[in-house]
């Protein structure tokens, strides 16, 4: 597990990072969590937890892409305008990662995050 | 299902190293960024078995504010209070006071006895 690939999640809302993340790491990565570019940055900065990936929802990912290709060479960043889009692009990270078997269909992701975000708006 | 931290605190790093380490005894760790987040995940129905709450954060709530609300409204979750100047208020009347700097192995120590699992570190 320790020298599986990490990836960097950067996502405003609990809501969509924390399902998002259970599945990547469910599909066997390694996962860090930010919920804007000023705290990826600071992860991207440590030396002893190196990032593979970054996956970005949101249009704040296009700032954050340009700054990574700047001066992280070698960070794989996968932009996602949408929700959807990024939980469809986890799916696709977790039909190449490193679990030999998938937990479950990707679109229960956004099945659980339409929810919970239900849930909150009730709630409000 | 394993047990469920929800841990608040605004300092991405010492959040992640807290949550690497939770998560290395097998719990599922919550990541928030404030006490507003926390406060959101909790409304939704997310599950919480215990949170680790930072004081001072962005937001319209301090993590004392937080944990008050929260045994109002779930008073199932134990709450850490972790700080280097939990400022106004006794922090040990609403949960364990974890005073900052920690070790990472302490904590999930802690964790472990509120949860009264065996195992841990």
């Amino acid at each position: 597990m320790t020298d599986s690939a990490r990836i960097l999640i950067v996502e405003a809302d609990l809501l969509v990072r924390h399902p998002l993340a259970e599945y990547l790491r469910e599909c066997g990565y390694q996962v860090l969590e930010a919920s804007d570019g000023a705290e990826a940055s600071v992860l991207l900065a440590q030396a002893e937890l190196p990032v593979d990936i970054v996956l970005a929802e949101g249009d704040a990912g296009f700032e954050l892409a340009a700054w990574i290709r700047a001066n992280h060479t070698g960070v794989q960043v996968i932009l996602a305008g949408t929700v959807t889009r990024a939980v469809e692009r986890a799916g696709e990270l977790c039909e190449d990662g490193p679990a030999l078997v998938k937990p479950y269909e990707h679109k229960f992701v956004l099945e659980r995050i339409k929810k919970l975000m239900a849930a909150r708006d009730r709630a409000k | 299902m394993p047990a469920h931290i929800l841990l608040a605190e605004d300092e991405v790093l010492i959040r992640a190293l807290l949550a690497e380490e939770l998560r290395s005894h097998g719990l599922v760790v919550v990541e928030a960024a404030n006490a507003d987040e926390a406060w959101a995940y909790l409304q939704a129905g997310g599950r919480a078995d215990v949170i680790f709450s930072d004081v001072t954060m962005p937001g319209t709530m301090t993590g004392m504010d937080l944990v008050r609300r929260m045994k109002q409204h779930y008073p199932g979750v134990k709450a850490v209070i972790m700080s280097g100047n939990p400022g106004p208020g006794n922090p040990a009347e609403l949960g364990v006071f974890m005073p900052k700097p920690y070790r990472l192995e302490d904590a999930a120590k802690l964790a472990f006895k509120l949860l009264g699992l065996p195992g841990g570190p």
